[in-house]
């Protein structure tokens, strides 16, 4: 069964590839900002609600309901502000669709941020750019600074009272700071190291105000769906799973790229129909990271039937995460691929928690000796052992992110590693 | 009772570690330029709030002082955002991009990630060694201009290898392509750019 | 406590009720079960980073919770000793121990380690890890504490407390993942007058005593309940001591005073016991140096001067336990019948008369009740740091607003400074500016007047005018005392309430000193040091006698010198700048020949065959107790009194209030023979002066 592309009116970036005109007359011929005005005199509760019953799931990698934590942001009380944070800093090996927003379809982060600061009864929203992407959010600042101009952005918003000052700040350069209370304590200019939950960030977010976090993709999806409505966002995707997504597939595809496309679309279609195939075919696939670098590896036989969305994935012991879809073909070093994650890693720890600061360059460590046939096969269980003994004790997800495509690959490609000792062995008499 | 003190508090001289003027110890100065620039940061910030200027102000001293921070700098930083040294010192040591050594005039930072080395960083690395003359990372090459790092993922996966020069990204390299773009920057040459998003605007 | 106040779970199938708000960590202590941590500390923000302390509970997601930040829930069902539970911990500990160096032989902290004592339950015999280990630069961060850094486990307790409690930040934690490193800016001595409590914090043996360093261990020392003396806040300490030695001093933790700090001073000067010790009694031979004599020898020497038609005069220093300065004023005005007695040294405008007047009435407490701090020519932070701290975590933790008329000084806080001078302070009390009507809508305003602004020679004045402001803010009603009176000098307050003041017609401070100089006095008896007056202006007597613990200044230029003893050497008792009675345990013997200042007097009392009425420690506090109410109450505050007003006249003088302490590290005679103290001093120049050069 193929899932038809989407058609230009379907896609919520409909400049995503960069060939149409990312400035504000460009997005407002694309029907950007057409019944803002309408969204903005529509109660934040109404929103709301829709959301929900969207079933909108944040793209940034949880998969959280959108709606469920646009609800738990309380009202605004007179004292302290409401803030809402785009989480643009985007760091995850094999993602890089909000980069192509940022550059291509600014406007529709704008217009998510516009309507989201006021479903969420936020003044000032901020933009948390990774520091690196410069020329982007370059881009970015024109495109807001475009929408102020238009009387889009600012005071009393096209005579609808509501009042939105959006900025953009920029990181410097940190994984971390991809997870929400992180790029709070970034935001407020200090080392991106998770906060302890609870307290929430609805709670006690930004400056110890409520502050809702959301990825990119997430708040400029927000608009359109509210604009065109459920049944137009549901007739995509699977039950809990629905909506558009971009997928952005890297590695050894003939054509990578970011690729918009209805969710639960399946891995092979995505594959061979939007990246042009495998390199050498897709008998030549070795295996997939359908989501990022921290969900495990798919073998070759799990892609033939892999759905792309967040229950099919899990499904099969991996997660859709950024749907950031890394290819390797058999002429990839499927090792070195996992030694080189671990040791990202390693190297992005904020070091706060123990088992993490510790053991994650633990393991990046045996993963090079082993991957170099200079280990053990004991200690190919060792490995393992340290990786459970690591997930689940930290305080942010990072360190779990980390282990779980060790264990995959552990898992899926146990057999690779052992060859690889047995061979050294074998060479070293 | 808060709202009153806070009306009197406004009245008298308010004396504390954050309201001290802080002597000049750097011996550095913010250009006028980049005192604007953070004159311009500070107010996207509430008042009382102005650390969150820290990051983006530390990499206008970055690139004020010769791409990178040196103690002065860091100094300057703090006495300019009224913070102690050590929230500034720890800042800087914990984000990659600010640079604790000096670097060359064009700082090359090749990402070999996962998707880049699937698609050969190795030879992007290669061939910037070869250009440069460099052997190894966070050396500065003979003529002063390049400094090599591996970085990690810069977020351009599927215009994979890449690397990032100072601000700016180049995309969809091979090694041909590389050399060019560092023959280009060495004779001080218009560089092809492979991305078309091209800064019109200051990031800052 | 209402229903909604509280929560009621279950901790190992123990059901435990504690208020709403506690951590899981709480529930388990109060059901008794001890949770193993290293970050978490109860007087300091919740870090959650070492992840010792997870729990399971039971419905939540299948991995363990960490208690200390986790609130609990009514109806929760935690597990502390589970499979889940045990084997994360297990797991922790391994992690904790792979870099770490294992070097508990050569360490400081061996004996009183966390570390070493929770490894003892969740270590393994055995390491797995086979990589190389992580080796840390260490720092140099000053003289009071030694750094090895590669024992650091990274809790962040000491960054915690420079930026929470100290208020000096200072310390951090720099580079990130396994290179993350604590320490300071770029080397830099802590200037903080709290540091020392960072050694008692660090979980491991990264920051240790450097004067303690290698000199002995934990399990040797036989350790003292004590009170500090070097200021008046009576900071709880224990001091441990091996083979007779002071070998270092450690606060016990007491909530009413210092919670559980105490002061660099009160830590690290105990060195000072043991440099320029007066050890035998000594008498000035006809070079003009001292020579070593008998006690017999040096009695028969003093008593002619002490018998007969004489001008007596008798000034007791600023650290004196209550026996001893009891027994000196007895000995003084009845074994040797003159009223010429004084321990005013510094100029102290008060006498005995009426204790509110002089002590700190709202009590150290009080700072966690008052809901606005007005200080009064003091600085808080060199005269009592521990209370500095006290009132910081208030600043921080409840919004209270502090108001300084005095000297502008950092006190680690803001504060709103109202003025320096004796009119700001008019100003106030007349209740017409803007500042005083806020202050009259303060419930608990607590009024904090330094010791030293009553010292000044306006400081009756300066009083009366405070006890009006109190007044016109209403600081002072049935439930509420908030006058109080800031003391820097330990012994003060027992010496105003022992009565060591002048006589009928005797003179005092100001008198004796005049009299001096015209050469009117015959013998004078100076009883310990005092900071406020220079030896020079003590001569003048035709015979000195120095009774103390150290050579130096009033030493040099006595005729005869008698041995004291120490804080450490006696059993005392000491009251604190809020007339709190806390009992000093003798932690070694006086030093060679020196004896207990009691018994000196009583010595010389019996020997002028004017017998003073005890014989004993036991037989002396009874005499002190039975004139004395607040005695009877050792360790408690006495309850509050009716206000008096204290007769008082003179006029405010035009010179600003002056900060009191301008060398913090030297000022009794044990920090001022402290090698360490003297370290510390050059240490803050040093800084000072490379902080101006950078420029």
């Amino acid at each position: 069964m193929t899932t038809p592309k989407l058609s230009i009116d379907d896609k919520v970036f409909k400049n995503l590839d960069g060939s149409g005109d990312w400035g504000i007359k460009g997005y407002e011929k694309r029907g950007g900002y057409k019944g803002l005005k309408k969204l903005l005199k529509t109660d934040p509760s109404v929103h709301i609600d829709q959301l929900k019953g969207s079933a909108l799931r944040g793209r940034g990698g949880a998969g959280f309901p959108t709606g469920l934590k646009w609800s738990f942001m309380p009202k605004p009380d007179g004292i302290k502000p409401n803030y809402l944070v785009c989480n643009a800093d985007e760091g995850e090996p094999g993602t890089c669709k909000d980069r192509d927003i940022l550059r291509y379809d600014p406007h529709t982060l704008v217009e998510g941020m516009i309507v989201g600061c006021h479903c969420l009864g936020a003044k000032v929203g901020y933009i948390y750019v990774r520091g690196e992407y410069y020329d982007e959010s370059s881009r970015l600042n024109q495109a807001i600074e475009e929408a102020r101009k238009a009387g889009y952005l600012g005071k009393d918003i096209q005579g609808t009272g509501v009042d939105v000052e959006i900025y953009v700040h920029l990181g410097a350069g940190a994984y971390i700071c991809g997870e929400e209370t992180a790029l709070l304590e970034s935001l407020e200019g200090k080392k991106g190291q998770p906060r302890v939950k609870p307290p929430f960030p609805a709670g006690y977010g930004l400056y110890g105000c409520p502050t809702t976090i959301n990825n990119v993709e997430t708040i400029a999806q927000v608009p359109p769906i509210l604009k065109k409505g459920n049944d137009w966002w549901c007739q995509f995707g699977r039950e809990n799973n629905h909506g558009t997504k971009i997928f952005s597939v890297s590695g050894a595809v003939n054509l990578p790229g970011n690729f918009e496309a209805p969710m639960s679309i399946s891995l092979k279609e995505l594959i061979d129909e939007y990246a042009g195939g495998v390199i050498g075919g897709w008998d030549n696939l070795q295996a997939v990271i359908p989501g990022g670098s921290s969900t495990p590896m798919l073998s070759a036989a799990n892609c033939n039937t892999a759905v792309m969305d967040f229950d099919g994935l899990r499904d099969l012991g991996t997660g859709l995460g950024t749907a950031a879809v890394i290819v390797m073909n058999k002429d990839t070093d499927l090792l070195r691929v996992m030694a080189r994650i671990s040791h990202f890693y390693k190297h992005e720890s904020c070091g706060q928690c123990t088992p993490c600061r510790e053991g994650v360059g633990w393991v990046s460590r045996l993963m090079d000796r082993l991957i170099a046939g200079e280990g053990t096969l004991e200690e190919l269980d060792q490995m393992y052992d340290v990786t459970k003994k690591i997930e689940g004790k930290t305080i942010c997800a990072f360190a779990d992110g980390a282990m779980w495509p060790v264990q995959g690959t552990l898992k899926h490609f146990r057999h690779l590693f052992e060859e690889r000792i047995k061979e050294n062995m074998k060479a070293n008499g | 009772m808060a709202t009153t003190a806070k009306k009197t508090q406004a009245a008298i001289k308010m004396v504390g570690p954050e309201t001290q003027v802080r002597a000049n110890h750097s011996g550095l100065e913010f250009s006028k330029e980049t005192e604007a620039k953070i004159k311009r940061i500070l107010k996207r910030y509430p008042e009382e709030q102005s650390q969150s200027a820290l990051i983006p102000v530390l990499k206008l001293a970055q690139d004020e002082f010769g791409g990178w921070l040196s103690t002065s700098a860091m100094q300057l930083t703090a006495e300019r955002l009224n913070l102690p040294y050590i929230r500034v010192y720890e800042v800087a040591t914990f984000y990659t991009m600010f640079n604790l050594d000096p670097v060359g005039k064009y700082h090359v930072q090749v990402c070999t990630n996962c998707s880049c080395m699937i698609r050969g960083s190795d030879a992007i690395v290669e061939a910037v060694k070869e250009y440069t003359g460099l052997k190894g990372q966070h050396e500065i090459s003979d003529d002063s201009l390049f400094t090599l790092t591996e970085v990690e993922c810069l977020g351009a996966c599927v215009e994979a290898p890449m690397m990032q020069i100072n601000n700016h990204y180049y995309t969809k390299l091979d090694k041909e392509q590389t050399l060019q773009i560092l023959d280009n920057l060495k004779k001080g040459n218009e560089v092809v750019d492979a991305t078309p998003t091209k800064p019109m605007k200051d990031s800052y | 406590m209402s229903e909604n106040n509280t929560v009621t779970l279950t901790v190992d199938g123990k059901e435990v009720t504690v208020p709403a708000g506690s951590s899981l960590m709480d529930a388990a202590t109060a059901s008794g079960v001890e949770i193993p941590r290293f970050c978490f500390h109860k007087r300091l923000s919740v870090a959650g980073n070492c992840r010792m302390c997870l729990v399971e509970v039971e419905g939540g997601p299948p991995k363990p919770t960490a208690s200390c930040c986790f609130p609990a829930g009514n109806g929760m069902v935690v597990h502390t000793k589970s499979p889940m539970v045990k084997e994360a911990r297990k797991g922790v500990m391994e992690f904790l121990l792979i870099n770490h160096p294992l070097d508990c032989p050569i360490c400081d902290q061996a004996g009183e380690c966390d570390l070493q004592d929770i490894s003892v339950s969740y270590g393994s015999d055995c390491s797995k890890f086979g990589e190389g280990k992580r080796a840390v630069e260490d720092k140099d961060i000053g003289p009071k504490i030694k750094t090895v850094m590669t024992r650091c486990i990274h809790c962040t307790r000491c960054i915690r407390f420079a930026t929470e409690v100290a208020g000096v930040e200072e310390m951090g934690a720099t580079f990130r993942g396994e290179n993350m490193s604590v320490g300071t800016y770029v080397e830099n001595a802590l200037e903080s007058e709290l540091s020392g409590n960072m050694i008692d914090l660090c979980p491991v043996g990264a920051l240790t005593s450097k004067p303690y360093a290698f000199t002995g261990r934990n399990w040797e020392m036989v350790k003292t309940n004590s009170i500090d003396v070097m200021d008046a806040l009576g900071s709880n300490i224990e001091v441990h001591s091996r083979a007779g030695k002071v070998m270092r001093i450690v606060p016990r933790e007491n909530d009413s005073v210092n919670e559980e700090w105490i002061s660099d001073t009160a830590r690290f000067s105990y060195d000072g016991l043991y440099e320029d010790r007066i050890t035998s009694p000594l008498v000035k031979v006809k070079s003009g140096k001292l020579q070593s004599i008998g006690w017999k020898k040096a009695i028969e020497t003093v008593l002619p001067k002490l018998t007969g038609k004489k001008v007596i005069a008798g000034l007791a220093g600023d650290v004196h336990s209550v026996e001893d300065l009891y027994s000196f004023n007895a000995f003084m005005k009845e074994t040797l019948e003159t009223p010429n007695v004084d321990s005013r040294m510094g100029g102290f405008k008060l006498d005995g008369e009426f204790r509110p007047s002089y002590i700190m009435n709202s009590t150290i407490e009080g700072v966690d009740h008052a809901d606005a701090i007005i200080l009064v020519g003091t600085n808080p932070r060199l005269e009592a740091p521990v209370l500095n701290a006290r009132i910081r975590k208030n600043v921080r933790g409840r919004n209270i607003p502090v108001y300084m008329v005095g000297a502008e000084v950092d006190l680690t806080y803001s504060y709103g400074l109202i003025g320096d001078k004796p009119s700001d302070l008019e100003d106030l009390s007349n209740g017409k500016s803007a500042i005083a009507k806020v202050l009259k809508g303060f419930n608990k305003p607590m009024i904090i007047l330094g010791a030293d602004a009553i010292s000044r020679s306006d400081g009756l004045a300066v009083y009366k005018e405070v006890e009006k402001l109190s007044d016109t803010i209403g600081a002072i009603d049935a439930h509420w005392n908030g006058f109080n009176i800031l003391h820097n000098k330990a012994g003060l307050v027992a010496a105003l309430d022992m009565g060591v003041t002048p006589g009928k017609g005797g003179m005092d401070i100001a008198k004796t000193l005049k009299a001096l100089k015209a050469g009117e006095v015959d013998t004078l008896i100076l009883y310990g040091e005092s900071d406020a007056v220079s030896a020079e202006d003590l001569k003048g007597a035709k015979f000195t006698i120095y009774i103390g613990t150290h050579k130096g200044t009033y030493a040099d230029m006595a005729d005869v010198v008698l041995p004291a003893a120490a804080y450490t050497e006696k059993d005392g008792w000491w009251t604190n700048t809020e007339g709190r009675v806390q009992e000093s345990k003798a932690a070694v013997h006086p030093l060679l020949n020196a004896k207990e200042d009691w018994k000196i007097f009583r010595a010389l009392s019996g020997e002028l065959g004017k017998a003073l009425p005890f014989d004993s420690l036991e037989a002396l506090r009874l005499k002190i107790s039975e004139d004395n109410k607040p005695y009877e109450n050792i360790g408690k505050v006495s309850s509050a009194q009716a206000w008096v007003c204290v007769s008082g006249k003179g006029s405010l003088l035009k010179s600003a209030f002056a900060n009191p302490v301008t060398n913090f590290y030297k000022t009794n005679e044990i920090m001022k023979a402290s090698q360490v103290m003297t370290e510390c001093a050059k240490s803050v120049a040093h800084k000072q002066n490379a902080m101006k050069k950078v420029g």
